[in-house]
């Protein structure tokens, strides 16, 4: 395979790198890879999995808008999976290009409305504010598990129709897992997750059909939609599982990094406390350094140059969003957290026709959890190192121990 | 370099040396226009670019899509009859001059 790398038609090369994204250290902490492959050029060649790789802000954004040359149909992690030995039927929004995705995409902008979202803000702010409560009466707590996993696995199944059960919230955060591991190699990481899924198998698959959907949700306007002509019947499930596998743990890594910042910088909780409206910039601003989701995969359909170095036809090209988010070249003191901060062109949520479809979702869940609990506290703090949860590409923590001043 | 005059609810007028940005909205949030938030970065899916078109200029801007026609009735402030996504507006020189006025709400 390394051969591809070795030489394109003008004899130019991509640099081999060896190096690897998804070693436990480079997911603790990936930034000194970031570096180093920003420095290596446009693009480099992954001696480890065979795929070329992008890590500069300046050439992964034109590449993520220009879906004709870099599709999605490859699919959305580091397989082929046109080709038979990673085969399997893609995603009907995420890997499919224009024109079908257009279709797509259309019906589920629809479902996913500003005003539809909108509708569900007063009951997100009834149990932000519940849970606000709940911790504030404790005065200390875990981050994650006690609050932005509780409130994002509350709300978002609810709001998508899926009806409550003891096990929902084990069992989607590890769906999620899942999800987010498979889109890396098959390593131990992913075949463990893969056998704790295995078990629940059922659970997903009963989650996705029209029966488990109350009304009222977005599911089951997903399937109004397939009612009306707007998407074929059988990708409807597949639109669920979407929202069911990609939904929750990005919104809660975002919000859990968000806290995180907040709390190391008592200057930059004041700045939200003096206007809470500042709260959806703070939220782009931990999106943009935690990157949620690290890595997109996108697939050559002709030889391209990138920036001097050519591609050729029918490459996988792993391409680290998060590099781009805290490239120097791109952003003034890249690591610094800075509610203020213009950050507009950040891609944690992608670009291009492919853009994150939920970020409404995520935005509300986000600013009404951190308004409650801006109006209820005057100091945030940390009391204690965070810790990760290590995922092939989903990057979030594990725990966040925190202790609130009331006020 | 076209010069774009934004008219807050309260009157207020703030006019933007556009620049090279390609469209309205990435005018007003490169120079920090309070009322355009652009969220979503012109991707169409969070209509807070809402504005309103000054009359005399409705005619001179390129036609909307549909899908832009549809994301106008999910805006914070009702859409008018000349309401338009600021993202969808490319710049260019010939809207030097352009007058828009921003709603009271974009989430
Ligand atoms: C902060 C939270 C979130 C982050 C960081 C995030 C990130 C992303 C990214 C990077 C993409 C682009 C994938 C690509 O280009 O290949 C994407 C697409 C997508 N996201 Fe999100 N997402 C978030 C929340 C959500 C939520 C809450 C939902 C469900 C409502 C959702 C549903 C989707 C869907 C369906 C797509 C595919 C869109 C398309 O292909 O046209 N996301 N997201
Ligand atoms: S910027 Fe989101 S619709 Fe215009």
């Amino acid at each position: 395979m390394s051969d591809l790398a070795s030489m394109d038609a003008a004899g130019r090369t991509a640099p081999v790198l060896d190096l690897d994204p998804f070693a436990d250290a480079v997911l603790e902490s990936p930034f000194e890879m970031h570096a180093a492959l920003r420095a290596a050029g446009p693009v480099g060649w992954l001696s480890k999995y065979g795929v070329y790789v992008m890590g500069r802000h300046k050439d992964i954004l034109p590449a993520l808008k220009d879906w004709e040359t870099f599709s999605s149909t490859g699919g959305s992690g580091l397989a082929d999976i046109r080709k038979p030995d990673a085969w399997r039927p893609g995603s009907p929004i995420v890997e499919v290009d224009p024109p079908q995705h257009t279709k797509v995409r259309t019906a589920l902008q629809r479902i996913l409305s500003p005003a539809v979202i909108r509708q569900w803000r007063q009951d997100f702010e009834i149990e932000a504010e519940r849970l606000a409560d709940e911790v504030v009466a404790k005065g200390s707590f875990c981050g994650v598990t006690d609050f932005a996993e509780t409130f994002v696995s509350t709300t978002f199944p609810t709001a998508l129709g899926l009806a409550d059960s003891p096990q929902r919230r084990d069992n989607l955060f590890l769906l999620g897992a899942l999800n987010f591991d498979g889109q890396g190699p098959r390593n131990a990481r992913y075949e463990a997750t893969q056998r704790k899924a295995d078990e629940i198998w059922d659970w997903y698959l009963d989650s996705m059909k029209r029966e488990a959907m109350l009304p009222g949700g977005f599911g089951e306007k997903i399937f109004q939609a397939a009612d009306a002509g707007e998407i074929d019947p059988e990708i409807a499930p597949l639109l669920v599982r979407s929202f069911l596998r990609g939904g929750l743990d990005t919104t809660s890594s975002m919000i859990s990094a968000a806290l995180w910042y907040l709390a190391q910088d008592p200057a930059q909780w004041q700045l939200l406390r003096d206007d809470p409206t500042r709260v959806r910039g703070a939220l782009d601003e931990a999106m943009r350094l935690e990157t949620p989701i690290q890595n997109v995969c996108r697939q050559t359909m002709r030889g391209v140059e990138i920036d001097g170095t050519t591609v050729p036809f029918d490459s996988k090209i792993l391409i680290i969003l998060a590099s781009a988010n805290r490239d120097p070249e791109r952003w003034e003191n890249p690591d610094r957290f800075d509610v203020m901060r213009q950050t507009m062109g950040h891609l944690a949520l992608g670009n291009g026709v492919h853009m994150c479809i939920g970020q409404m979702i995520a935005r509300l869940e986000g600013e009404v959890l951190l308004k409650a609990l801006v109006s209820r506290v005057s100091a945030l703090k940390l009391t204690g190192e965070p810790t990760r949860a290590l995922n092939n590409n989903l990057r979030s923590l594990a725990t966040l121990p925190l202790s609130i001043t009331a006020g | 370099m076209p010069t774009i005059t934004f008219v807050r609810p309260d009157g207020e007028r703030i006019a933007v040396e556009a620049g090279n940005t390609e469209s309205v909205m990435l005018a007003a949030v490169g120079r920090q226009v309070a009322g355009i938030l652009g969220e979503c970065g012109g991707s169409m899916t969070c209509a807070t670019c809402h504005v309103f078109v000054a009359p005399e200029w409705l005619d001179r801007l390129p036609p909307m899509s549909a899908a832009e026609d549809e994301l106008l009735d999910a805006t914070a402030t009702e859409r008018g009859h000349n309401s338009r996504l600021s993202c969808q507006i490319p710049l260019s020189e010939a809207l030097d001059g352009l007058v828009v006025e921003l709603p009271e709400m974009q989430i």
